[in-house]
């Protein structure tokens, strides 16, 4: 066999093997069986290990072989006229390290809920929802093509949700897992239209195709000028959802609802910094549009700015650690604007990795304040002390109330963008019932029927206490 | 702790408006929990506030107030006599008492026109009846699962005999004289029609004659059919006469008004605002940057943050910003304005603000705690008051409500108009279907048939009912609850009684021991003791609040500040310093930990900011993967490579304790510096006579306090030594030690009369009872003379603590059941460094017995590390000083932890802090759960899941007579007796005999006691058992010299 079709079977290889461990899961639990925790978490662990495993005899293959990038045919799913869904993975310098960090965590993860989850009623659940999410994980950062990423990113997206709302007996975290879902949802609008603009324009939807010319990071898009653009800013609507940047970054601190092994890897690891390797990906679109680039930069750093404020008034640990994610993605996503690719890379390594660990250490916030305290011989001065002074006092108070506020993002969002859109939907849905009643005979419960209707709609964003 | 035990609203008289908010604001404060900052965990009756009352009444006083259980669920309990955990026996007896016989209250006792007697109707209901049920359920039951054609499962057969028996002739001769219409077999509550319910349930067509053929085929479902139409039909004609029955009072909120009207919760708004600045208020130093204006207090500061703050599009804040300038600016005038804005009459203010804190009691618990004790804060304590957050809660309220009202409603109007308006709203009629149910299930219980109920008069039938509102499920519940605990009462108490009648307590006689240990009275300790025992059956063990009466504030080499060692209701007024003893390596040790510590704080805590977290993240980034994978994969290795490194560049320089006094002044923390003799020589002295230890003085007595270590837990403080306020009792013990090894201490006590040979050396020790670690302090002071001694000591405890982490690990799932001691060891120790570890150790969980006695009362029995022990001599006590003086100490501390954990177990949600995953630490005074919410306060599930919900069931050997004067010089300890919180029985000190207390008498044990099973060594009884174990003998436990 030649090394390019061991290098191709090792890569599918890497997805199977979680895709099996969740089939096998999803099985047994479907069957009513209640296989025992340590089975559930035994088997978790050793996918995820083994999958770890084959990435890295594909590291150190493609090293050797001094194979750039492997990319698998899988097959074509299905084809309409000219579009054609094609299966293809794509392993390269981008796609590696996020398969190695996809792998590694989700694996210490996986072992970690094992002694956090025991015993709790969530446990199965919480393990097939881990599983989807390597596996969805898995798929996003090795999809050949734009549309197999857009079936990643939605899976990617689906499991934050329902482990946000994990603790479902409780009103908050069920409205929360929902506000962080319709925040996925407007900001997926952008990688759906921008998917078909690139097929459009490219007439393919494979990254080898549509970015020829050498790989990653360099590549070329078959786009022209005038619409890469366009295409570069929906991509970055898209980023903006999954990576938390403002003015959508309010789900974020909020989605801390679920257990702490479960922040850890979405919020901490993995799932935050989708956005940016949509963006890494596909940053030959990116290169031809220096004013989306400079769109990029901006929102990057505003977000850094505004996480690191609002951050700096939190008083819980987890949402510090949520804003303190948001500034660094923000600064990532900055990078990436500003073209530098490899950096940002080894930035959202590091990050991910070490947010991880801050995450799951989240409740020792008290022994590690103690030891802090104790060590330096007594109360640490509170700090804060040291641009504050510079600033007028009045501003000071500004800063804090409109930190401490938020800075009102969510509030505003839902005054100035759903608001007007709930307006219009009910305005269309009273002319549509007026002109409605004129044809068709009403059924008998209409009162019924048109709270269904607007039910979607009418769902708000207040958050129960608790 | 809190202050005011106010109980009515106080009188509407006063005429000073601030007066009046004053006790209003007393009123609603004294239902707030009183949990401080959680870092000093201190266990507290969690209904402290309801101790004037009987414990039954109060828990569902206590419940109806807040919304929470009094007692297990039904279906609970059921389980429990299904798993033999409670007998018929202890339901007849839990039924005896709580029932009285209906004569005595003036009640007629037979019901159903004398089918039945009152006690043996309520026994049916407790073992069989569903009777809980909602309309849905109802339908369910009666038309998907047959109930409305066949009898419930469980129906005797004399009843099912009787009942179709005079249902198929009289139906069959009523429809033919016409009698009885057909239409009379209606449905009326759930409006089923005859012919509907004729043909679904009796199968045939809905004529005279298809009955007929019915009551052939199938009599069984017309009888059935038939009882049901009765009981919907009695119900209903009986209701109306009902009607003015007692309704629940008006919600005190207009918050719940407009919830009800609106289904929008204005309290959503409220919390989203209030939530995270009453968290950066009184924030301990977590954030960046503090709250600016603190030191004027919440309301003000709150004020003046949205007055100047930026015009964010918050409509409560735009609101609240509006209403500013006509709101007095002091909270108190402010508060009153609210109150009167509600359009409320003073008499009204304190239910209000009662139900207003109660909307987030956690944040105004702390916000209270700390107005009464500042001095809990960990680090800096802005002035807190309740008033100030009341002040901001009731404004937002009402701002909330009217924002509601206005896009909902469309109402324009003022808040009293808004009250008005909602006030008046009928509230929606209550189904009779439940209540009918009810007289469906009881009439077949009892044989009672369609005709016959049709026959009773209504004066019978509102008797049934009476009795079922009467015996509802609150009252079942707590019939349930007294036979649980019977069970587990006569399980402690029969062989504790039988133990008493074969041994002697008495330890005067026999050989001087080679080695006596004090350990903390902790039920935890139980085990170590026992298993000390079990190894050297020579030693004499004796138990003591683990402070041992050393109240001091302690600051150790580690340590950023001073810590009260002592229980809460103490304030230490002697400083203890650990200092280094002429050690050169103190400087450097110093020097390295503070440099340490920059480091930490700058890069770990450092990358939580902007540019230093950019910097952290590509330095540390990557090789934080290192600990990570370590920490989550193998902890323990990681922890002793942490020690080995500490080692290295870490030593922990020698140390001594400055225990003399060093000035006569109080130092400028209002402390002294130590203790003089005489004042060591009281505090030695009268321990020593607490636990009967005065003469007999082994060569080696051993001193042993207790805490706890763990890592990832924001409840880490709950498991340490509760007699140590939630500190860690080692200092104590090493102090006691040193101490009583001074010789002028010893010269002073000898002139006191108390004889402490020479030859006897105290040694101090501390005992982790998360990872089993013994440490001993000083041991190179100890005399070479008793070096020999010191090893058995030590090999002693060391058998002890291995044993004591195997019996601990048959309670944790994870652990095999086959484990063995060693192994039994390291997955403790491993454990309690463990991140993700949840369950470092089970805490007080079981708890539920405290003997005050000698320990030959307890040596050598299995109490399965669920007895406090406090060792207390009766035959040097003879005027119960001592006695009064440990049960006024510890019976409140140890009713304090068993019903803290009673209730965290019986309502999680609303007296516990519910699951710990969600979980997150705020501004180190407690956790929420995730993005925010109340602070949670109780315990968590995870440290509560195997606990069994019994009162504390103190066994004192003493004399009826004794007890009752120490309840009068203690009335503390009297009322807690009094009024049950705690359970209380006597064995007398020179008979052995064993008595209960039953409402102000001392009764007899039910004979005869059972025989006492018996294994030579406790691991044969609880080896591969996970449950709750009964008492049994341990033969290598008793003295050998006895």
């Amino acid at each position: 066999m030649s090394p390019t079709s061991i290098l191709s079977m090792l890569a599918s290889a890497i997805l199977l093997v979680p895709i099996l461990a969740l089939l096998a899961l999803a099985g047994v639990l479907l069957m009513g069986r209640r296989p025992s925790e340590r089975t559930v978490a035994a088997l978790t662990g050793i996918s995820l290990t083994l999958a770890l495993g084959l990435a890295v005899a594909s590291l150190v293959g493609m090293a050797i072989h001094g194979v750039d990038q492997v990319v698998v045919h899988l097959g074509r799913w299905f084809r309409v006229g000219d579009y054609e869904f094609d299966l293809t993975l794509l392993l390269d310098r981008l796609s590696l390290p996020f398969v190695l960090l996809t792998c590694a965590l989700t694996g210490l993860v996986g072992r970690f809920s094992a002694s956090y989850l025991h015993r709790d009623e969530g446990f199965y659940r919480f393990y097939l929802l881990l599983l989807l999410f390597a596996v969805a994980m898995l798929l996003l950062v090795m999809a050949g093509g734009i549309d197999l990423l857009f079936a990643g990113w939605e899976l990617v997206g689906i499991t934050s949700a329902l482990l946000i709302a994990f603790f479902n007996r409780r009103r908050a975290p069920v409205l929360r897992g929902l506000r962080a879902f319709a925040i996925y949802r407007l900001c997926d609008v952008g990688l759906l239209v921008a998917a078909v603009l690139i097929h459009h324009y490219a007439h393919s939807s494979e990254f080898e195709v549509a970015f020829e010319h050498g790989h990653w990071p360099g590549g070329l898009a078959h786009v022209p000028a005038e619409a890469a653009t366009s295409v570069a800013l929906l991509l970055v609507l898209a980023s903006m959802g999954k990576s938390a940047q403002v003015p959508f970054s309010g789900w974020l601190p909020r989605a801390m609802e679920g257990p702490t092994p479960s922040s850890a890897i979405f919020y901490g690891g993995l799932s935050i910094h989708a956005g940016a390797y949509l963006l890494l990906r596909t940053s030959p679109v990116l290169d031809r549009a220096p004013i989306a680039a400079a769109v990029l930069v901006a929102v990057g750093l505003v977000t850094a700015v505004h996480a690191t404020f609002v951050g700096r008034v939190q008083v819980d640990a987890k949402n510090q650690l949520a804003y303190a994610a948001m500034a660094q993605v923000g600064l990532v996503l900055a990078e990436i604007g500003l073209g530098l690719r490899m950096l940002a890379l080894v930035h959202i390594t590091g990050h991910a990795v070490l947010r991880t660990l801050q995450f799951l250490r989240a409740p020792s916030l008290l022994h590690e304040q103690h030891q802090i305290h104790a060590a330096a011989g007594g109360h640490v001065s509170p700090t804060g002390l040291f641009y504050e002074r510079l600033l007028p006092v009045r501003l000071r108070r500004w800063l804090y109330a409109g930190a401490l506020g938020h800075g009102g993002l969510d509030e505003g969002l839902e005054r100035f963008a759903a608001g007007p859109l709930i307006r219009v939907a009910r305005l269309l849905e009273r002319l549509e019932q007026g002109w409605g009643a004129r044809f068709v005979p009403s059924p008998r419960d209409d009162r019924d029927q048109s709270s269904v209707a607007t039910a979607p709609l009418s769902i708000r964003s207040q958050e129960a206490k608790r | 702790m809190s202050g005011s035990n106010h109980d009515g609203p106080a009188p509407a008289t006063d005429a000073d408006p601030r007066e009046h908010l004053r006790h209003a604001l007393d009123h609603a404060a004294h239902l707030l929990p009183v949990q401080g900052p959680i870092g000093v965990f201190v266990h507290h009756n969690t209904l402290h506030a309801f101790e004037h009352l009987a414990f039954e009444d109060a828990v569902v006083e206590a419940g109806r107030l807040f919304g929470a259980e009094p007692f297990m669920p039904e279906a609970w309990y059921r389980d429990a006599l299904d798993e033999g955990r409670i007998t018929l026996e202890d339901l007849d007896a839990a039924l005896a008492e709580d029932s009285p016989d209906g004569a005595s209250l003036g009640l007629d006792d037979s019901l159903f026109g004398g089918r039945i007697d009152r006690r043996e109707l309520r026994r049916r209901v407790l073992v069989q009846a569903r009777l809980e049920a909602d309309d849905a359920s109802i339908d369910w039951w009666l038309e998907e699962q047959g109930l409305g054609r066949r009898f419930m499962p469980g129906i005797t057969l004399p009843a099912r005999v009787t009942i179709t028996g005079e249902t198929t002739p009289w139906l069959s001769s009523a429809l033919r004289s016409g009698a009885l219409s057909l239409e009379a077999l209606a449905d009326p509550l759930r409006g089923v029609p005859a012919s509907t319910l004729v043909r679904r349930w009796m199968g045939v067509e809905p004529s005279p004659a298809g009955i007929e053929r019915a009551l052939q085929q199938d009599p069984e479902a017309c009888a059935v059919a038939c009882l049901w139409v009765t009981s919907a039909n009695r119900t209903q004609t009986a209701a109306h006469t009902d009607r003015d029955g007692p309704s629940d009072s008006a919600p005190v909120r207009l918050r719940d008004l407009v919830l009800a009207a609106t289904g929008r919760d204005p309290d959503e708004l409220v919390d989203a605002v209030l939530v995270p600045a009453i968290s950066a208020f009184v924030d301990q130093g977590v954030a960046y940057w503090p709250m600016p204006d603190r030191a004027k207090g919440f309301h003000a500061a709150f004020v003046r943050l949205v007055r100047e703050g930026p015009p964010l599009p918050v409509p409560l804040l735009t609101d609240f910003r509006r209403s500013i300038g006509s709101t007095p600016a002091e909270a108190e005038d402010a508060l009153i304005e609210s109150l009167e804005t509600l359009g409320l009459s003073p008499a009204e203010w304190s239910d209000t603000l009662e139900a207003a804190a109660q909307a987030l009691p956690g944040w105004a618990g702390i916000m209270r705690c700390l107005e009464e004790h500042p001095e809990l804060a960990p680090h800096e304590c802005p002035p807190c008051r309740l008033v100030d957050f009341l002040a901001v809660r009731l404004r937002l309220d009402t701002l909330a409500a009217l924002r509601i009202a206005r896009e909902e409603l469309d109402h324009r109007g003022s808040a009293m108009d808004l009250r008005t308006r909602l006030g008046s709203v009928v509230p929606p009629k209550t189904s009779l279907a439940p209540s009918a149910f009810a007289l469906f299930e009881l009439a077949q219980m009892c044989g009672i048939s369609a005709p016959a109920l049709r026959g009773l008069s209504a004066d019978e039938v509102q008797a049934v009912r009476a009795e079922l509102a009467a015996f509802d499920h609150v009252a079942r519940r707590r019939v349930w609850h007294l036979a649980y605990e019977r069970n587990h009462r006569l399980g402690v108490l029969g062989p504790m009684a039988r133990h008493r009648q074969r041994t002697q307590p008495a330890r005067d006689r026999g050989p001087v021991p080679p080695i006596q240990a004090a350990f903390c009275i902790d039920e935890r300790e139980e085990s170590l003791r026992r298993h000390l025992e079990e190894h050297d059956p020579e030693v004499e063990t004796f138990g003591a609040a683990g402070f041992f009466g050393l109240a001091i504030a302690f600051r150790g080499l580690d340590d950023g500040h001073h810590a009260p060692l002592c229980p809460v209701a103490q304030q230490p007024q002697h400083e203890i310093l650990e200092v280094g003893d002429d050690d050169d390596r103190l400087p450097r040790y110093t020097q390295r930990r503070r440099m340490l510590a920059g480091l930490l704080r700058g890069s770990f805590f450092g990358s939580r900011n902007l540019l230093r977290g950019a910097v952290a993240t590509f330095g540390l980034g990557l090789l934080s993967l290192v600990p990570m994978t370590l920490e989550v994969l193998s902890p323990h290795t990681l922890e002793r490579l942490a020690a080995r490194l500490r080692a290295m560049f870490l030593p922990r320089p020698r140390t001594r304790l400055a225990l003399r006094r060093a000035a006569e002044e109080r130092n400028d923390l209002e402390l002294f510096p130590g203790f003089t003799v005489p004042e060591m020589a009281d505090r030695i002295g009268r321990l020593l006579e607490d636990i009967g230890l005065v003469r007999r003085f082994a060569p080696l007595v051993a001193i042993i306090g207790h805490g706890s270590s763990s890592l990832n837990n924001p409840h880490e403080s709950a498991h340490d030594c509760g007699a140590c306020g939630g500190g860690r009792g080692g200092p104590n013990a090493r102090l006691f030690a040193l101490m009583a090894n001074e010789p002028e201490v010893r010269a002073e006590l000898r002139s006191r009369g108390l004889e402490l040979p020479d030859d006897t050396t105290f040694v101090g020790g501390y005992h982790d009872t998360c990872n089993d670690a013994i440490t001993w302090y000083d041991l190179e002071r100890v005399p070479a003379r008793h070096a020999e001694s010191l090893v058995r000591l030590r090999a002693g405890f060391e058998y002890a603590r291995t044993m004591d982490a195997h019996e601990r690990c048959r309670r944790f799932e994870s652990v095999p059941l086959d484990v063995e001691p060693a192994a039994a060891l390291a997955h403790v120790q491993a454990r309690a460094v463990d991140l993700a570890q949840p369950r470092p150790e089970y805490g007080h969980a079981t708890n539920a017995v405290c003997v005050f006695g000698r320990r030959g009362l307890t040596r050598g029995l299995f109490l399965d590390r669920r007895a406090f022990l406090v060792s207390y001599d009766p035959s040097v006590d003879p005027e119960g000083e001592v006695l009064g003086r440990l049960l006024a100490a510890m019976g409140p501390v140890g009713a304090g932890i068993n019903l803290e954990y009673y209730f965290s177990f019986v309502d999680n949600e609303r007296y516990g802090c519910g699951t710990k995953l969600p979980h997150n630490v705020t501004a180190l005074v407690g956790v929420m759960n995730g993005h925010g919410s109340d602070l949670r306060t109780g315990l968590p599930w995870q440290m509560v899941e195997i606990h069994e919900p019994v009162r504390l069931l103190c066994v004192v050997e003493s004399t009826a007579e004794l007890i009752g004067r120490i309840a009068e010089r203690h009335p503390a300890v009297g009322t807690l007796v009094a009024n049950r919180w705690i359970q209380l029985a006597l064995i007398h000190p020179e008979t052995g005999v064993m008595t209960m207390h039953d409402r102000g008498s001392f009764v007899p044990l039910p004979e005869p006691l059972a025989p006492l099973p018996e294994v030579a060594r406790s691991e044969q009884w609880y080896r591969a058992r996970r449950e709750h174990l009964p008492i049994a003998v341990i033969t290598a436990g008793t003295r050998t010299s006895a």
